[in-house]
């Protein structure tokens, strides 16, 4: 069957990047001002303050890559399902619980407890997006998000589903070897998005996706490369103006 | 659909292994808690999990506590013809690194938890270099999770045979967050009790293997169970609180129904996660009340009796169901002395007959997540 790529976002330390916006230089740290993900924090969720930095790249690079897709409304749920990858999943956020468990453990913090699994982050996008269908962290050897790409493309197969988000985070700790960091999220519709770009894919139970020319999708990162997002970007490069 | 089945199993908890009499016990109402002698408790309000004793003397220089455990798993997947693909399913194995300092500012140790340590290690063990490897989070569902994947795997022809294995040991950094949650039981846990107050932990490792038609052919075995549906699902509620509605578990079980194209009135029996928090035992009342309506049948949870196991209590499930067949009965809901209104007439402290030969089992975890299982006796 027939799957279309409607949005797509990347977001780094100092940058992120949407099918739409481009890359925009940014601190991490501001992309909660970004109009839309802000209103979106400011409707429905009381725990942003708690949320730890895999948490928060996690439910931008999601926020951005909804808003892509115009699929970012917070007024319904819908059978949108997620997978993740990623290796080291919440371990920075392990470390800093386990430091709060000095003294015997009586001290220790049952909100940073609550974040000590790669799979929070997801449970925090379906409560603040209305995500209900297929959630789960899957990450496979081979190349980058690989599997949970195949494992999407079963799932929007299935009558019920009604688009696929499939991503990648990854927050090192300090002493981890030094690897990429960062998120990517792209969101997989099984109708034309008339609001969105899109990029037409084939399903293929035994791959996954393949490109219409019938090469296999064996990596997020060939998709990144198809949709031009780093060509486009070059050309849209600008700063973000905070105001 | 092509046809998946549970072709073997194994699994260790505290109170026994399948392979030794786990089913047994259960019906013997034994139940395997005592003080934690693990790690120091004295300024925890809680002190109680279940605990394989003597792990630590079976346990060599080069592994840790979760893979000692998985060892006892392990050797029943060893003389296979080949393993397509291996799912690792457990939940905080990385804790022992940390709680060793293998992670800490001034570590000087040589050997670091990295990323897939635990499924390269399994594969290691086993020898099937081909296998694929994938790793599956999704909190104290994940085993289940795996099952449901390796389902995927096997009828969409890119597997002919999947290992599901998850292990997770009663560890320091996962008593003190459960500690510190307020969500373990000061006495006794007692799934769908109207007394409950919180869940115990336990020690637990699983292996599962699926498998298509194929290869159970080619290998002239009986399977345990078929694994005729599945279905997963998201509360979209809260990270750690399910919803009270049900509405994720409901789903996941209406998506299993669907896909094993049977009605609520042909499953037989269900297990629960049944964790015996006040929360979780509610939400799964109200689902299965949804789902099934005011039918009697027999409802029952493990967890009284092994504790609970995070990431290995689905799988570990899964096999106890299978063993039901075999059986005829469902085991007792260990703990349990006044059920809840809503559990009457399905959840009882007695071992229960169940009357045809289909069941379902599910479990829910931080983050939202849900899963469920219908197994057919084969």
């Amino acid at each position: 069957m027939k799957v279309y790529v409607t949005g797509a976002a990347i977001v780094k330390r100092d940058m992120y990047a949407t099918l739409r916006s481009g890359i925009v230089k940014m601190n991490a740290e501001e992309l909660f001002q970004i109009a839309h993900l802000n209103a979106i924090l400011a409707k429905k969720s009381s725990r942003f303050g708690r949320f730890d930095q895999y948490t928060r790249i996690g439910l931008a690079a999601v926020g951005l890559a909804l808003h892509d897709a115009r699929l970012d409304t917070t007024d319904r749920v819908r059978n949108i399902g997620f997978i993740l990858a990623g290796q080291y999943g919440s371990f920075v956020t392990d470390l800093t619980f386990y430091e709060t468990t000095v003294d015997g453990g009586q001290f220790a913090s049952p909100n940073l407890f609550s974040y000590t699994l790669p799979n929070i982050v997801i449970g925090e996008c379906a409560h603040q997006f209305g995500l209900i269908g297929p959630t789960f962290c899957l990450d496979s050897d081979g190349e980058r998000a690989h599997g949970a790409l195949c494992e999407a493309a079963l799932y929007l197969e299935e009558n019920s589903v009604e688009a696929m988000l499939v991503g990648w985070l990854e927050v090192l700790p300090k002493q981890a070897p030094k690897g990429d960091e960062g998120a990517i999220v792209l969101v997989f519709e099984k109708k034309k998005n008339k609001d969105a770009f899109q990029l037409e894919l084939e399903t293929d139970c035994r791959n996954g996706m393949k490109f219409l020319t019938g090469e296999v999708v064996n990596s997020i990162d060939k998709l990144l490369q198809a949709l031009k997002m780093v060509d486009i970007s070059i050309q849209k490069q600008k700063n973000m103006s905070l105001k | 659909m092509a046809n998946v089945y549970l072709l073997d199993g194994d699994a260790e908890t505290a109170l026994s292994s399948f392979e030794d009499g786990l089913f047994s016990a259960l019906l013997a109402k034994k139940r395997q808690f005592g003080k934690i002698c693990r790690f120091d408790t004295s300024k925890l309000p809680f002190d109680s999990a279940a605990c394989i004793e003597f792990l630590n003397d079976e346990q060599n220089e080069s592994d840790n506590l979760t893979q000692t455990l998985m060892r006892r798993v392990l050797p029943k997947f060893t003389q296979l013809p080949t393993i397509n693909t291996i799912i690792w399913a457990g939940v905080k194995g990385n804790a022992e690194f940390i709680e060793n300092g293998a992670w800490s500012g001034d570590s000087t140790c040589s050997f670091p938890y990295l990323p897939r340590h635990y499924s390269l290690w399994v594969r290691d063990q086993l020898g099937y270099e081909d296998a694929k490897l994938i790793e599956v989070q999704a909190a104290c569902a994940s085993s289940t999770f795996g099952i449901a994947i390796g389902a995927d795997l096997i009828v969409s022809g890119r597997s002919r045979s999947v290992l599901i294995v998850a292990a997770d040991i009663v560890s320091r950094f996962s008593f003190i967050g459960f500690s510190a949650l307020n969500v373990l039981s000061s006495s006794v846990c007692r799934p769908f009790d109207v007394d409950r107050d919180g869940l115990l932990l336990g020690d637990g490792a699983v292996a599962v293997l699926l498998a298509g038609e194929d290869y159970v052919k080619d290998l002239g075995l009986t399977p345990l169970a078929q694994l005729s549906g599945w279905g997963i699902a998201n509360d979209a509620n809260h990270i750690t609180a399910p919803a009270r509605d049900g509405r994720g578990l409901i789903s996941a079980m209406t998506q299993a129904l669907r896909k094993a194209n049977v009605k609520p009135r042909d499953i037989g029996a269900f297990c629960a996660h049944g964790t015996g928090t006040i929360y979780n035992d509610a939400m799964e009342l109200t689902a299965i009340e949804a789902v099934f309506g005011d039918r009697h049948f027999p409802v029952f949870s493990v967890k009284g009796a092994l504790g609970h196991t995070l990431g290995a209590a689905g799988g570990i499930e899964a096999l106890i169901c299978a063993k039901a067949f075999a059986e005829g009965v469902v085991p007792p809901t260990i703990g349990l002395k006044c059920p809840e209104l809503k559990s009457h007439g399905r959840v009882s402290f007695e071992k229960q007959e169940f009357d045809n030969k289909r069941m379902m089992t599910c479990n829910s975890g931080f983050g939202g997540v849900n899963v469920a299982l219908i197994l057919e006796d084969v």
